[in-house]
């Protein structure tokens, strides 16, 4: 948070200047600088507090957290290519597989209904339109 | 008083109805699934109410903040998981209860006393929300500063957390609002020459990603986690002795409830712990709080239901969310182009009346259902986690995406689901956050006007009275716990002292 602060800060000189007249002495740069020194100092307490109370040791991320947000982070990059009930459909049958589960036709039940489920809902009830993907000469 | 009567016309709108109906029982579903809490449903939900009018939008917002309050109870009590946070202290002396062979009596009790705590808080809320924001008519820019100053300053007492990670969550959330286009001057903050930015950060993206994204990261590494169920044959209402013990305890834990709510930043969570600590000291029974004591499941479901009215008040009143579900209530009256404060009541005094209904019908809807379905509802924490997660997923996507019907609502839901998970790894929670992000605008703005009225002499905040006020509130909500425990420390050296002399 500390560096993040300092990043934000340094990024306010970078911000258009205005005339004072304009700004009624109140600069667009003004409120950020405020609450980065306020950030900043909440994180030097923070990391002061962290250096007299010895925290445990946290156990390292399970494998399967950076698998699930790997999957994840792929479907949202498809979600324009494939459009998004191919990619839901996809990620139904993926992520529940990697969880372990093993009933492979419950599986595929599941991933072919909840795309259609979402469809009856959002786009049929709602009106809601969504990026058609490889499926667009049915949308 | 008119909107009294008018707000009664929700209850000739099937459509509303229905919604209401809809969001009871979602919320009671939601609430009683470990992990899937009322605010994650809601924030799930809100991109879809931009379609609905305002009304039935917001009531059925309401109607499930209620219910999922409620909903954790049931799972708390049949599985010792507590569906949602503020059901925790329930577990405390329900699931004793139901090992005991009476959980259909702790599952009734749950419900009539949230119901109570529910109905008590309501009642409150019609008094209180329109009296207080007549007072804020007082209010300018100043004040309006100093009432989010006050509001965020709030996290560092919420219970459970660092109040130093929840004040610097608070902080984040209100720098992440900063980005955009600056309204007085019209100059690009953070942009990075994007022009989806220049609006800034979407709020329910945003949300869906911190609520519901690093959850779900959480909950891939528990799909193995099998939860022992306690069988329950049927819910029975509590007997005219049952009543006779709870009654005090559920007053008692009403009116501590409904405070607490009003709060700005506190929830339910901290009310039902307060309640459940005060049912404990007050009771005859008090030492056999932990096995199975009724008080002990009146006093935290009555006091959590009470805190969702509460919260409401400041919402609705001030603009300043009483709760983290309540921020996001907040966000959608927001969507829908409404803002809360003293003209909502002079403007929509229907809408402040049919949200008091709908929280109302949904109190005795919810009743009925915990009464009536708990079985039923107890069946859903059989649904395979392989199964409901990335059911999840889809609507958070599709979430993300209805909103400004963009990518970059997807994208920023992603980001801030994998940001989320990394905050809550290091104990930060993420609903000090969202307060920030949703008071951000708010306090720059007032902020901004006050600098001009004062002509940059900040010391002119100081003769205000109301501000003078908030700030000490603010100070003492801030300096109040570390100075009590660096107290209580030096009150224990010297006597350790003297015992080691001994």
């Amino acid at each position: 948070m500390l560096l993040v602060s300092a990043a934000g800060f340094i990024l306010t000189f970078g911000f258009d200047e205005v005339p004072a007249i304009l700004s009624q002495n109140v600069p667009p740069t003004f409120f950020p600088r405020v609450v980065l020194t306020t950030t900043a100092l909440l994180s030097i307490l923070l990391l002061i507090q962290g250096v007299r109370r010895k925290e445990p040791k946290k156990a390292p991320v399970p494998p399967i957290v950076f698998a699930t947000a790997g999957v994840i982070a792929v479907a949202v990059l498809l979600l324009e290519t494939l459009g998004v009930f191919t990619v839901i459909f996809l990620a139904c049958v993926v992520l529940p597989l990697l969880w372990g589960e093993r009933r492979i036709r419950d599986v595929l039940l599941f991933a072919a209904l909840t795309p259609i489920a979402i469809y009856l809902l959002f786009v049929h009830f709602l009106q809601l339109r969504f990026p058609p993907g490889i499926l667009d000469f049915i949308f | 008083m008119e909107g009294l009567a008018a707000g009664l016309e929700i209850f000739s709108d099937p459509t509303t109805l229905g919604l209401i109906l809809l969001g009871t029982v979602a919320g009671v579903f939601v609430g009683a699934l470990p992990g899937l809490t009322s605010g994650m449903a809601i924030a799930l939900l809100l991109p879809f109410t931009i379609f609905l009018e305002p009304i039935p939008a917001i009531a059925l917002l309401s109607a499930l903040y209620c219910a999922g309050t409620f909903g954790g109870s049931i799972t708390a009590i049949l599985i010792n998981a507590p569906g949602a946070p503020p059901a925790a202290a329930t577990a405390f002396d329900g699931y004793p209860m139901a090992v005991k062979g009476e959980a259909g009596r702790a599952l009734g009790i749950a419900a009539v006393s949230s119901a109570c705590g529910g109905i008590f808080s309501l009642v409150i809320l019609i008094l209180a929300a329109p009296a207080l924001a007549h007072l804020a008519y007082q209010f300018g820019p100043p004040e309006y500063f100093a009432l989010t100053v006050f509001g965020l300053s709030m996290l560092a007492s919420i219970s459970g957390k660092s109040a130093l990670k929840n004040l610097l969550g608070g902080a984040a959330g209100v720098f992440i609002a900063t980005i955009g286009v600056d309204l007085t001057t019209g100059v690009e903050r953070y942009t990075f020459g994007r022009p989806e930015l220049y609006e800034g950060i979407h709020f329910i993206p945003f949300l869906i990603g911190l609520f519901a994204m690093s959850e779900l990261l959480i909950q891939s590494t528990r799909t193995h986690q099998i939860l022992e169920r306690i069988k329950m044959t049927a819910v029975l209402l509590p007997t005219r002795e049952d009543f006779r013990k709870v009654w005090k305890t559920i007053l008692r834990s009403s009116v501590i409830g409904t405070f607490v709510g009003v709060l700005p930043a506190e929830g339910g969570t901290v009310a039902a712990m307060i309640g459940y600590n005060e049912a404990k000291r007050w009771s005859k029974h008090g030492s056999k709080f932990g096995t199975g004591e009724i008080e002990g499941v009146a006093g935290p479901e009555a006091a959590n239901n009470a805190a969702t009215g509460g919260a409401m008040v400041p919402t609705l009143a001030l603009g300043i969310p009483g709760s983290a579900t309540a921020a996001v209530i907040l966000g959608g009256l927001q969507a829908q182009g409404l803002q809360p404060g003293p003209y909502l009541f002079e403007q929509q005094p229907t809408l402040l009346y049919a949200i008091f209904y709908s929280m109302l019908l949904a109190n005795i809807v919810f009743l009925g259902i915990g009464l009536g379905g708990a079985k039923l509802f107890s069946r859903i924490s059989l649904v395979p986690r392989t199964f409901l997660w990335p059911t999840v997923f889809a609507l958070c996507v599709v979430g993300a995406y209805g909103v400004e019907q963009s990518m970059l609502g997807v994208y920023v839901m992603l980001i801030a689901g994998v940001i989320g998970f990394a905050l809550r790894r290091y104990g930060f929670s993420p609903a000090p956050i969202i307060m920030g992000l949703v008071l951000g605008k708010l306090v720059e703005n007032s902020l901004a006007q006050s600098m001009i009225i004062f002509d940059q002499n900040w010391l002119l905040f100081f003769e205000r009275p109301i501000v003078v006020l908030l700030f000490s509130l603010s100070l003492i909500g801030i300096f109040a716990a570390p100075v009590a425990g660096l107290l209580r420390k030096t009150a224990k050296e010297p006597a350790s002292a003297n015992s080691i002399e001994e």
